[in-house]
């Protein structure tokens, strides 16, 4: 099944991204083996250069690493995941804050918000 | 990286009507090109040039430092924009046919392109449906171990699940050592199978690039760049 | 060569019409046709004698009521015997427009193979296909009722012996090359025609057409003009095939070097003049239209 990008961001980093998020949600673990390029650019319908070119980056940021004749791993290293993991929180309140903002909330409005949502959602 | 295709000052005329107009191209190894652009803006007539089934007005194409001829005939692939196999044949002499001709033909990769693309090879060609045969025609393209394919509208007139099987084959069939180039205006469908894109527009390339870069630069997907490119015709 | 092996393999059976099956079908009447006259019971050696000897009406009363039944069915055997040598014709006439015209010209001019071998294997189908036609019709056909009759038989189609296999093979391949011409220039033309046609212009286009045709007029003459120019300068070279001076001359030659058994010699012939001049100049005319039709294919035809 083809995966659904984004056109008008570069296809490679929404394959990191979707990577990442894979890492944090613990599809993908410390140590498991990644797809081929090949598989993976069959998997998601994509160009393998494309998919290379992300893989490169990934192995450049430490998440992965090549060992030769046996593939692409990802790192056992739990420090680059707890700081993905981090980055990718951040990214999401970033964005949720701007949002909050552009409605013209007060920092104080969209906690008191955030509060309230949770609440709510445990009643359910 | 090695250019496969050099195509340098090409002008194609049919008489007065100028078609292609000093274009250039580039192409290594192991790059799928979209060339992109409207009807009638030179796509197809540059692929028959590749093919060797035009002639040039004047002009070089090189494909792996040979002009066309019918030695390059042997390592390019070319599909049509229109069924050109044998109607009244069996789908399997059609494959004999292609085994007799092609050196490059795999008959087991394209018994595996048909089951995949779930076309039964027992009957004719002309009892099959528009979409199957659009699916039977890329099948024989590509199960060619060719240096170059030439895909001229793979697309056109197919349903979206026959759309998904045939991208998929294209991807299936990448090879590091061969190249492609595929002409196509439903750009959106496309898009993620393409490294690089050239924009046609009156027989000159009005745009062209690494698709990722493009995007970066823009913040547009190829699709909405193609409709700004074309806004004015 | 292989290459062309193979293209006249495929073009074999790829054909819209098979000569071979209809060249069965027309033998099977033509047997048909001589069973019903043997199975008429009339007499054969006397009704021959009074055709030779132009007493039609002796011939007439000779005849038994199934003969004329079947004698009347005659024209059909014309028919269908005529069919079977227009048909290559049509054959190859078919295979050249989908080669320029047909959507299948794409693969055909994808093919990693030379110009010359496809026209080359056109041809050759073409002439086979032909030959086949000939041989079914004369050998066959007229052979079987002449080996049948054990001698010369007359009917309505015509008057038969069985003929020699020199006298038939000269007879044949002056007939083939008449045929190889005639398509050769079709091909031509269809190619000229086609570039015609692929014009934008539509004045070009309707010009191109009207050209194409009267080229193809002009080369059917000039061929025309070569073969009655010699035959008018060279007299003496020319032998009629039907005429018993060419009977006479070939059964002293025979007599001399061949020495082979027969009785009679003629035969079913198409009537053609035959001159070893005339034989060579369309030889070379052919030649000559081969070359000029494989560089149009290989240098100016566009699909």
């Amino acid at each position: 099944m083809a995966y659904a990008f984004d056109e008008r961001v570069p296809i490679y980093l929404q394959i990191i991204d979707e990577i990442k998020r894979q890492l944090v949600t613990n599809k993908l673990k410390g140590g498991d083996k990644m797809p081929s390029v090949r598989e993976l650019s069959e998997g998601m319908e994509v160009n393998p250069n494309t998919v290379q070119r992300a893989y490169q980056e990934l192995e450049r940021l430490g998440i992965t690493y090549t060992q030769r004749g046996m593939g692409t791993f990802v790192t056992q290293d739990e420090g680059i995941i707890i700081s993905i993991k981090e980055e990718m929180a951040m990214d999401a309140v970033r964005q949720f804050a701007e949002s909050m903002q552009s409605l013209g909330m007060s920092p104080q409005d969209t906690i008191k918000c955030l509060e309230d949502y949770f609440e709510k959602g445990a009643a359910q | 990286m090695s250019s496969l295709l050099r195509i340098s000052h090409l002008n194609k005329s049919f008489y007065k009507n100028e078609v292609l107009a000093d274009f250039n191209m580039d192409l290594p190894e192991g790059k799928i090109l979209g060339l992109l652009g409207p009807n009638g803006s030179g796509k197809t007539t540059l692929l028959k040039l590749i093919a060797g089934l035009l002639k040039p007005t004047s002009g070089e194409i090189y494909i792996d430092d040979c002009q066309p001829s019918y030695i390059t005939k042997g390592y390019v692939s070319f599909l049509p924009d229109c069924d050109f196999l044998f109607e009244d044949c069996k789908i399997d002499r059609m494959a004999d046919y292609y085994a007799d001709f092609f050196a490059d033909f795999d008959r087991r990769k394209f018994y595996e392109f048909m089951r995949f693309m779930d076309v039964e090879s027992h009957q004719k060609i002309k009892a099959l449906s528009k979409g199957n045969k659009e699916k039977l025609n890329l099948s024989f393209v590509l199960s060619r171990k060719a240096r170059l394919y030439l895909l001229d509208e793979p697309l056109g007139g197919v349903d979206p699940v026959a759309r998904d099987k045939i991208i998929n084959a294209i991807i299936k069939n990448y090879m590091e050592k061969s190249a492609m180039i595929i002409s196509t205006h439903l750009v959106d469908y496309i898009e993620p199978v393409l490294d690089e894109v050239a924009f046609l527009h009156h027989g000159t390339i009005a745009l062209a690039g690494n698709a990722e870069d493009l995007r970066a630069e823009r913040g547009k997907s190829i699709d909405e760049i193609y409709r700004e490119v074309y806004r004015n015709d | 060569m292989t290459k062309l092996i193979k293209l006249m393999k495929h073009e074999l059976g790829l054909r819209k019409i098979s000569v071979f099956k209809l060249g069965i079908a027309a033998v099977i009447v033509n047997v048909l046709f001589i069973i019903g006259i043997l199975a008429s019971g009339m007499d054969i050696a006397e009704i021959i004698r009074l055709s030779v000897a132009d007493e039609h009406e002796a011939m007439g009363a000779l005849l038994p009521p199934l003969a004329i039944a079947l004698l009347a069915f005659s024209p059909v055997l014309f028919v269908i015997d005529g069919l079977l040598l227009l048909m290559p014709l049509l054959n190859a006439i078919l295979a050249f427009r989908r080669d320029v015209f047909g959507k299948e010209r794409y693969l055909i001019f994808s093919l990693p193979v030379k110009g010359a071998q496809i026209i080359g294997a056109r041809m050759a189908v073409a002439c086979l296909d032909y030959g086949a036609a000939l041989l079914l019709f004369g050998v066959l056909t007229v052979g079987i009722v002449a080996a049948f009759l054990g001698g010369s038989f007359v009917s309505a189609v015509g008057s038969f012996t069985i003929s020699n296999l020199p006298l038939l093979l000269l007879n044949l391949a002056s007939a083939l090359l008449e045929f190889a011409l005639f398509i050769m220039v079709m091909y031509f033309i269809i190619i000229i025609i086609s570039k015609a046609v692929r014009n934008v212009q539509k004045g070009r286009r309707v010009l191109g057409i009207v050209l194409g045709v009267m080229l193809f007029n002009v080369v059917l003459n000039i061929k025309g003009a070569i073969t009655q120019g010699i035959q008018r300068l060279m007299p003496a070279f020319q032998i009629n095939v039907n005429t018993s001076a060419f009977q006479a001359f070939f059964a002293d030659f025979n007599d001399r070097y061949l020495q082979l058994p027969y009785t009679a010699q003629c035969g079913f012939s198409l009537d053609l003049p035959f001159n070893p001049l005339i034989f060579t100049t369309e030889i070379i005319l052919l030649a000559v239209l081969f070359k000029i039709v494989v560089h149009f294919a290989d240098k100016r035809l566009e699909v």
